[in-house]
């Protein structure tokens, strides 16, 4: 004897629907230029933003200033403190004593970002990360 | 038990208080470069180190660059 369906999830399995999802789930679309929005909501220290991607090429920025012109100089910036370091240097604080600068690398991914001389270098640094880390599962 | 602070005390403990915040202010207002390596250990550059005024200089381009207003007209660019 068949039972009749009392509830939405039995007739969903009587019209022979599968409950679960076998495939993968897709990957939230978060795009360069979305992760800088965010990291612009998260701090209103910033004054431009820039994302490079793993072949150094300006994938998205923020503020006025030209996005190539901001891209060459942070890769610049990471090139000479490599250089002072004499080895890779993932992370990295300048501060001018009128502003900042802050810059992580991570996963291909190169995000700086200029910021007030009054930005907290662990709150700078956790926000940039939690944006690269987001972006990390796309190829950068 | 509170202890009782006289006048004296209460106007060093004044000016000390005045000039700790004078000197974290001027702290922040001096060049400080801070490297990170591989394992997360930062290690602060002094400014007299081999590379630390290219790096300098390379950041107070990007400063300057961040603080300018293509809108404005030349001659009036905003901090």
């Amino acid at each position: 004897m068949r039972q009749a369906a009392t509830v939405t999830i039995q007739a969903i399995r009587d019209r022979g629907t599968r409950l679960f999802c076998l495939g993968e789930l897709p990957e939230p679309a978060l795009t360069p230029e979305l992760a800088l929005s965010y990291l612009d909501e998260l701090s209103t220290d910033i004054r431009a933003a820039v994302l490079l991607d793993e072949a150094g090429a300006a994938v998205a920025h923020k503020g006025a200033a030209p996005a190539k012109r901001l891209g060459a100089l942070a890769l610049e910036l990471f090139a000479r403190a490599e250089r002072a370091a004499g080895e890779p240097v993932p992370q990295l604080e300048v501060s001018t004593g009128a502003a900042a600068v802050y810059g992580v690398r991570e996963g291909g991914w190169t995000l700086v970002v200029v910021t007030g001389r009054f930005a907290l270098s662990s709150v700078m640094f956790y926000d940039l990360r939690s944006v690269l880390s987001d972006l990390g599962r796309r190829a950068a | 038990v509170k202890e009782r602070r006289g006048p004296v005390r209460r106007v060093t403990g004044l000016a000390g208080t005045v000039s700790d915040a004078l000197r974290r202010r001027q702290q922040r207002r001096e060049p400080r470069i801070v490297l990170y390596d591989g394992a997360g250990h930062a290690r602060v550059l002094a400014l007299d180190a081999p590379g630390a005024a290219d790096l300098l200089a390379t950041a107070g381009r990007l400063v300057a660059l961040a603080a300018e207003d293509p809108e404005a007209p030349p001659g009036r660019r905003a901090e």
